[in-house]
């Protein structure tokens, strides 16, 4: 079964920029505009990882990843900040954001990133 | 006994001889002349009659001349004596030991004394005690050296009070050349001593009203000359009052105009004719030593009771700290702005290099290894990484607003940040570090990334190489003032290169954004700097001397209740 990423973004770009990269990679790929279609998205179909953007309308990525922690904390996200404000994204790590990357990033170390915590998130614990 | 008749005979004979004439405006009777200094005096009688004699009784003039001289002359002494009677100085004639044979009418006016209660007394005794030795010492040289200084001293009223008058004296001789006493010409001087306290007091008044005054005064004549000039205004010119002494406002008061190298001169002139008070904002003045500061003058005209102006007052205000404290206001405000700016379009950028980065990777990805596109899209994955770097220094520049602060200290930092810019180059820092250095609260990334810029901003102003010398230390009010508000406890450091310098001109642009004389500069690495000292409520003190150097001062405050560091 494929692992699903659902890639959170305001940016059309960049949605499909990580939705080419992780469908050829083998992954099931899932989008949302904004935090709020996120969660709503989460709701309906948990994700094995979220690629999270942190300045969106609606709801921004810090409250978006504070819900899907809240709703299931076994999700790992990804934070993707273009601003790279480290007070946020410290907030974020302390929410239970598991990593965090600067926009622009190499897709290529974006990609590692995501196959590291996967297979972390793969090994049975204890 | 000496025949009185050949005796007077013989005294206007080697009187007219001897001694200038004086010529009589408008005789009584007929044309005459009368010997003034000599014969017909009242001390004829001393050359025939001992002191005692005159000491005893008193002398009358219409006496002597009734017993010694004829009718024409006593009437000629009645003329002269009406002449003296009608002065408005005293006349004093004393005898060969200083006692009064003769005192004019005006006595009684300026002394309030009857002049004839007084004859045979010493003069002396009327004179004030402060004045009296100087006032002996002249009577002596009078009498043996026929030496006078005309000399002020202070005269008894007879109600009290002291007359102060100003005294001329001359040695009086018989016709052989005799001392016979001293005639004395007083002058009341009251009123101008007065007048000249009062002066004196309202001079001493006016120094210390002027030298408590926070703007430099200077007044000048209407040619120019300077006539007064009050302590600020020596600190403001360089120049001491007493060097001004015939030297022009021009040459003292040198000015330039706003952003140019004219000369503002004939400034007593341009003051003079003008009807309102002249005012120069912001003009350079050129100091003594050839140093520059900048000045706001206001000047104003001095009228006499006519109207006519007599000369210049300028007020000049050292504007310098003013205008560096409204420049740090201006360049605060405006990097405010910037750093919103920059924040924004970082974040929109960062998003779009995103999707071009990630668009050129993923190409790369798709095509085979020697694929001819592959080098071209190296080429624009090499491009969009340094637009990273761009993004990352606009976003530093930005972000400075909320540090995220540890406590650490400064002196690792400034250590790793000089040997990581310096490396690789000829230039190497030499940093000492006061013992008991206090930690700062600060954000580590940022005190890096200061310290790391300004490094290389003096690497890249000493192209020949060379050392740069690094202090960090301890700082308090008590050390010095620096030109800022300072409140509390500092960690300084001071980085000293000795590079090309920084142009007068660019002193106060080169933490702007975008500003750079180099060609290789983005002119973010002094504004990022700036910006995050700033946003630690530190600030940067610069001082640079074209060809010598620069001197940059970071002040961040020092954590308290951390102040010892092990």
């Amino acid at each position: 079964m494929k692992n699903r990423v659902l890639v959170v973004d305001d940016q059309k770009g960049i949605r499909r920029l990580l939705e080419e990269l992780f469908t050829k990679e083998g992954y099931a790929v899932s989008l949302a505009n904004d935090g709020r279609d996120c969660v709503e998205k989460v709701k309906l179909s948990v994700p094995d990882i979220i690629l999270m953007d942190m300045k969106m309308p609606n709801m921004n990525g810090l409250e978006a990843s504070r819900e899907v922690i809240r709703y299931n904390a076994s999700i790992p996200i990804i934070m993707m900040t273009a601003y790279g404000e480290m007070e946020v994204v410290q907030k974020a790590l302390e929410a239970g954001v598991r990593k965090y990357v600067t926009k622009p990033f190499d897709i290529i170390e974006l990609r590692n990133l995501v196959e590291e915590i996967l297979a972390e998130k793969s090994v049975p614990e204890g | 006994m000496v025949d009185p008749q050949h005796k007077r005979l013989k005294v206007l004979k080697d009187a007219k001889r001897s001694y200038p004439v004086y010529r009589a405006p408008s005789p009584p009777k007929s044309n005459f002349s009368v010997p003034f200094k000599s014969g017909v005096t009242p001390m004829t009688k001393s050359m025939v009659a001992n002191d005692a004699e005159i000491i005893r009784e008193p002398f009358d003039p219409k006496w002597e001349f009734n017993t010694y001289f004829s009718k024409e002359c006593q009437e000629h002494f009645e003329y002269l004596s009406q002449i003296i009677e009608n002065l408005l100085d005293i006349i004093i004639v004393t005898d060969r030991r200083g006692l009064m044979r003769f005192i004019s009418a005006s006595a009684q006016n300026i002394l309030g004394y009857d002049p004839k209660k007084h004859f045979g007394r010493n003069p002396l005794e009327f004179i004030h005690h402060d004045d009296r030795e100087s006032a002996k010492n002249n009577f002596y040289m009078g009498l043996e050296h026929c030496q006078w200084e005309r000399i002020e001293f202070r005269f008894k009223h007879s109600n009290g009070h002291y007359v102060w008058l100003d005294a001329q004296g001359y040695p009086f001789r018989d016709t052989r050349g005799n001392m016979l006493g001293i005639s004395f010409c007083g002058r009341d001087v009251t009123r101008y001593k007065q007048l000249e306290k009062n002066l004196a007091e309202g001079k001493e008044r006016l120094g210390v009203t002027l030298n408590s005054i926070g703007e430099g005064v200077i007044a000048a004549d209407e040619d120019g000359r300077i006539i007064l000039m009050n302590q600020i205004a020596e600190e403001i010119t360089g120049w001491t009052y007493g060097e001004t002494v015939n030297r022009s406002l021009d040459e003292v008061f040198f000015l330039l105009e706003p952003s140019t190298t004219r000369a503002r001169s004939r400034l007593v002139q341009i003051v003079m004719r003008a009807d309102v008070p002249v005012v120069l904002n912001n003009h350079r003045l050129i100091r003594k030593d050839g140093s520059a500061t900048i000045v706001t003058v206001t000047g104003n005209a001095i009228h006499d009771q006519q109207g006519k102006s007599m000369g210049v007052v300028i007020v000049a205000r050292d504007t310098n700290a003013e205008l560096k404290i409204e420049e740090e206001m201006i360049r605060a405000s405006k990097l405010e702005s910037l750093e919103v700016l920059a924040g924004g379009i970082a974040h929109d950028f960062n998003n779009l290099m995103t999707v071009v980065m990630g668009n050129v990777t993923l190409t790369r990805m798709l095509l085979s290894e020697e694929h001819e596109a592959g080098p071209m899209l190296a080429e624009a994955e090499k491009a969009t990484c340094q637009a990273r770097h761009l993004t990352h220094q606009l976003l530093t520049f930005a972000r400075g607003g909320k540090p995220v602060k540890t406590m650490l200290s400064l002196f690792p930092i400034v250590k790793e940040a000089a040997g990581f810019a310096l490396s690789g180059s000829n230039v190497r820092a030499e940093i000492t570090c006061e013992e008991g250095l206090w930690l700062i609260e600060a954000d580590e990334g940022g005190m890096n990334q200061v310290f790391s810029n300004l490094f290389i901003n003096a690497m890249q102003a000493m192209p020949d190489g060379g050392t740069i010398q690094v202090k960090i230390e301890n700082f308090t009010q008590e050390n010095q003032e620096p030109a800022l508000q300072l409140l509390m406890e500092y960690v300084r450091v001071t980085i000293q290169d000795s590079g090309v310098g920084i142009p007068r001109e660019n002193q106060t642009k080169i933490f702007d954004p975008y500003f750079s004389t180099r060609a290789a500069g983005n002119g973010l690495g002094l504004a990022t700097a700036y910006s995050i000292i700033k946003n630690h409520e530190g600030f940067i003190d610069v001082n640079s001397t074209p060809g010598q150097g620069t001197i940059f001062e970071i002040f961040i405050p020092a954590a308290t209740g951390q102040k010892i560091e092990d």
